[in-house]
């Protein structure tokens, strides 16, 4: 079962995404890679995205156990991030695509995938 | 006086610890540990002895139990059995070479000493992960394990053709001591852990704690990680693959003997 507070966690950061931030960057997002049940996952697992808006998002590692670093990786908008634990990185891209795009750990593909909404 | 009395009292009850047999046998692991040990691993075991500058390949933080080389699932403590294979084999291409000078009871004592060095040893002891059979070698088999090595993510530090020049391998990666790591080269023999299909089969099941190679026990089946392994061992040259290649001096051969033996393995 997934933890009360990793589900609100994943309110608020799913909430920090739809909030529009200044300067060219239209979307801020924040990605945080957590362990639950023995599974790796990012949370949230889910972001919407409007096409056409350039992306920023912040990775977060804080999975305790080993290995040290995870992926964010979504192929068709060419992002490819190892995340080391405790060393947050910052990834931007444009989603000049709609669709829904798999969110996966290119370093671990076992791992649970997250999925991004570009809607029109 | 007081001092007098002091140091009187301690006397007697470090006399009474050495005349149990328990007590003797740590003295003598600490014993060994501070004279072949600590250059490197430092004498609280935390890997910043006197030498640990100069080594390429930092010796171990033996304060974090966090070992690479164990039998025992991702994130639990070696057994002494996993300690003491290290300690007769050694850890190829580093300074950490087979310590076959060292009498087996000596070893042994070493093993109990290491284990004070960290409170994580205080944790059960989870059970060794068992190895099954390895297969016979077929054009299939080894298709297999090329297609899951590549399914599983194995390129993006190892590269596609194993050579440890995946793209992260690139960017430079870090081990969670925040030091520079480089994904083995797994078309060279030998190992680090040792070259045997078996070891090979290990480092996956179980990962290399404390490094970015994790376990893949809950993503592939061991028939599945055998396959992968068959698949890695035809990358590796016929010379290279010779049983008396692998083997680099006579102490990690006295090494081999010494498991046999004693039945470490």
């Amino acid at each position: 079962m997934i933890s009360a507070r990793w589900i609100a966690l994943a309110g608020l950061l799913a909430l920090a995404a739809s909030v529009p931030v200044a300067a060219d960057i239209h979307r801020e997002v924040q990605a945080v890679n957590i362990n639950y049940e023995g599974n790796n996952v990012w949370a949230p697992g889910t972001y919407i995205v409007k096409k056409g808006e350039t992306v920023r998002v912040k990775l977060y590692n804080r999975v305790k156990t080993d290995p040290n670093v995870h992926g964010f990786a979504i192929d068709e908008f060419n992002v490819k991030v190892d995340v080391y634990r405790d060393k947050p990185e910052t990834v931007e891209f444009t989603a000049n695509k709609a669709g829904l795009f798999r969110i996966w750990c290119h370093l671990h593909p076992a791992h649970l995938p997250g999925q991004l909404l570009v809607i029109e | 006086m007081d001092l007098l009395f002091a140091t009187l009292v301690t006397s007697l009850v470090s006399l009474q610890a050495l005349s149990s047999p328990a007590g003797a046998h740590m003295h003598d692991g600490r014993h060994v540990y501070v004279h072949h040990c600590a250059v490197c691993h430092g004498l609280s075991g935390d890997g910043n002895g006197e030498a640990a500058s100069r080594l390429a390949t930092k010796p171990a933080d033996l304060t974090t139990a966090r070992f690479k080389f164990r039998s025992t699932p991702s994130g639990a403590v070696p057994t002494d059995e996993d300690l003491l294979r290290t300690l007769t084999r050694g850890v190829r291409g580093t300074a950490m070479v087979p310590q076959t000078h060292i009498p087996l009871p000596q070893l042994r004592a070493v093993v109990t000493y290491l284990k004070t060095l960290s409170p994580r040893f205080a944790e059960r002891v989870r059970p060794p992960v068992v190895v099954p059979a390895q297969p016979a070698v077929t054009p299939g088999l080894v298709a297999k394990g090329e297609k899951l090595y590549r399914d599983s993510g194995c390129p993006e530090c190892h590269g596609s053709g194993g050579k440890g020049d995946g793209p992260s391998a690139l960017k430079g990666m870090k081990d969670a001591r925040e030091l520079p790591i480089v994904p083995t080269n797994l078309t060279k023999r030998p190992l680090k852990r040792g070259s045997d299909p078996q070891e090979i089969w290990k480092s996956i099941a179980v990962g290399l704690d404390g490094t970015p190679m994790p376990s893949y026990s809950d993503a592939l089946e061991p028939d599945e990680i055998w396959t992968v392994v068959l698949f890695l061992e035809s990358l590796v040259t016929q010379e290279l693959r010779h049983p008396e290649d692998r083997l680099l001096s006579g102490e990690e051969v006295l090494g081999d003997e010494i498991e046999r033996q004693h039945g470490s393995r």
